[in-house]
């Protein structure tokens, strides 16, 4: 079981690296042919809304990486120094806070999405519930992550996201 | 409603929770309590995110991650060398000079100091300096890196702020040539002391050699900077431009970048952006909420309540400021921060944009003030050298950068321009 949630965990993380990495690469084009379209041709319209709704996406699909990774900014000086029988129950009760509230957003994200359903973007009429389905996938994968948490902290498994990493390295 | 928000806020990042997910359900559940529609919350994320300014932050990240590894920063190091090597304790002085060089190509205070470090830590040890002093001497001039432009910090505040990217980019040189020369003299006096060695003498050849040698970094600032102000860029496509050269100069040029290097580095950035902008998303909620109750100008009228004293409340302002900067990590500190101060400041009579040189200077010294200073970390894991000791040696830095502060906050007819 345990075995089989780490599985998934990694899977998560090795399938969402390259979509970081494509998203990045997509957006240093765009603007490299905004610029180049400008300068040597007409101005294209469409560049930056691209570059707009690639930026989002990073955004959410990053920070799922980041969070299988445990890379997010989090100040755990004063919970490292509990003793450990407290530190436990804190790191769980911190799971569920994050749980409770990456569920609600999953939810709400969901809604949002299909409320503007009708809604197309200015220049290339995208449907824009495209652009905000990021929301409840992102939020969605990482409760699904702070469960598995969950459960290996009740197992007693050590291998939890809770290693103190700054930004860059 | 507000203190269940503080409470939360406090709770959860003390738990240890991602700042992230500190802000957002802590205001979550504030909006929850006051029976407000929790649509607000996506709405109010992707708003915040939903910036063509933003698009620089990436960019800028990725474009100073690639140039401060390998062959360019050793060059700009050996022309610092043969700039000011021969003073005493020359190379400490130059690990200064090459973080300033290196500001005005990386927008990131953590980036300039893993660059400089990198390369400089090494012969600093051979050459009989102190190596905690010489990592926490890197890791001060590292915050050199958020206040000479490019600058991650600025654009976000920029954003915040509702204020052009390219005048807080203009703003930022004199202060951070400042912070740079205020390290440089206490580097002096400490090498005097310490009776550090002199390293490369002075020689016109040198110099001319290794200034050509450093010309494809050097150039790099010219077409980031010289492409905005001059108005042919805006600062996004900048940064842009900036991925595109260092990408060609590191393949194709100095060939010290392999495809499957780059395929990290560009992961790298698009992970550190990605907590910075989701963050930015989150604290947008966060903002909304505040200002929907009036907050913000709650707090400058509270303040104007209590004195009309502007150097005072100007003080108090920078105050927080840093204490904020000291406890929260510099994007975070700053999202937060920024939208709450700014009616403030306006009453101070204190413009946008030397507001956000204050702010970001202030953030910038929480990167060297433990117990979250990214800069000493970093240093810390680029030299071998534990952090409590870098720490302790960081203090005279800190002291000087304190003084500079205060300058830049007093005199803004030489600092904010």
């Amino acid at each position: 079981m345990l075995k089989l949630l780490g599985w998934v965990d990694r899977i998560v993380g090795a399938v969402l690296g390259p979509v970081v990495v494509a998203g990045m690469v997509a957006l240093t084009f765009v603007i490299s042919l905004q610029i180049v379209s400008r300068v040597f041709f007409t101005s294209v319209t469409w560049t930056e809304e691209v570059a707009r709704f690639l930026l989002i996406w990073i955004t959410f699909l990053g920070a799922t990486l980041a969070f299988q990774q445990g890379r997010h900014i989090a100040v755990q000086l004063a919970r490292d120094s509990l003793p450990d029988n407290l530190r436990r129950i804190v790191i769980g009760a911190g799971i569920l806070v994050s749980i409770t509230f990456l569920g609600t957003l999953t939810w709400i994200g969901w809604q949002y999405m299909d409320l503007q359903s009708f809604q197309r973007s200015p220049s290339l009429r995208i449907p824009m519930n495209n652009i905000y389905l990021v929301m409840p996938v992102a939020s969605g994968l990482m409760a699904a992550m702070s469960c598995i948490d969950l459960v290996r902290l009740l197992t007693g498994d050590t291998t939890i996201r809770d290693r103190m990493r700054d930004v860059v390295e | 409603m507000s203190l269940v928000l503080v409470l939360l806020f406090v709770l959860f990042l003390l738990m240890g929770l991602p700042v992230a997910i500190v802000i957002g359900a802590s205001t979550m559940a504030a909006l929850n309590l006051g029976d407000v529609p929790l649509m607000v919350v996506p709405q109010q994320m992707f708003a915040g995110i939903n910036s063509f300014a933003l698009v620089a932050v990436p960019m800028f990240v990725l474009a100073g991650d690639i140039l401060a590894q390998g062959e360019i920063s050793k060059r700009l190091i050996a022309f610092a060398d043969s700039l000011l090597g021969f003073i005493k304790g020359g190379l400490s002085v130059v690990s200064v000079l090459a973080g300033v060089f290196f500001a005005a190509i990386s927008g990131s205070g953590a980036a300039t100091t893993a660059a400089v470090g990198a390369s400089l830590v090494p012969e600093l040890k051979r050459k009989g300096y102190d190596p905690a002093s010489a990592a926490s001497l890197i890791a001060a001039a590292g915050t050199i890196g958020v206040v000479i432009p490019p600058s991650v910090p600025m654009i976000i505040y920029a954003v915040i702020a509702q204020e052009s990217v390219k005048s807080l980019f203009l703003a930022g040189f004199i202060p951070g040539v400042a912070m740079g020369l205020g390290l440089m003299i206490v580097a002096v006096i400490q090498g005097y002391r310490r009776a550090y060695p002199r390293g490369t003498s002075l020689s016109l050849k040198t110099i001319v050699r290794t200034f050509f040698a450093a010309s494809w970094g050097l150039m790099a600032p010219l077409i980031i900077l010289g492409g905005i102000f001059s108005g042919v860029f805006t600062p996004s496509e900048a940064a842009v431009v900036a991925v595109n050269y260092a990408i060609l100069v590191s393949l194709f040029i100095y060939r010290d970048l392999t495809l499957r290097g780059l395929y990290r580095i560009i992961l790298r950035a698009g992970v550190t952006t990605a907590v910075i902008l989701f963050v930015i998303a989150a604290s947008s909620v966060l903002s909304w909420t505040l200002a929907s109750w009036q907050v913000p100008n709650a707090i400058a009228a509270l303040a104007l309540s209590l004195t009309d004293n502007v150097f005072l409340l100007l003080l108090v302002v920078m105050t927080l400021i840093l204490i904020t900067g000291v406890f929260l990590e510099t994007a975070s500190a700053l999202i937060i921060l920024t939208p709450m101060l700014l009616p403030l400041a306006a009453q101070l009579g204190i413009g946008t944009v030397h507001f956000g040189i204050i702010i970001v200077v202030g953030l910038a010294i929480g990167m060297v003030t433990p117990p979250v200073a990214i800069n000493l970390f970093v240093a810390s894991s680029t030299t071998d050298q534990p952090v409590e000791r870098i720490a302790r040696a960081v203090v005279p830095y800190l002291a000087v950068l304190i003084v500079v502060y205060l300058m830049i906050a007093y005199i803004p007819v030489i600092f904010a321009n």
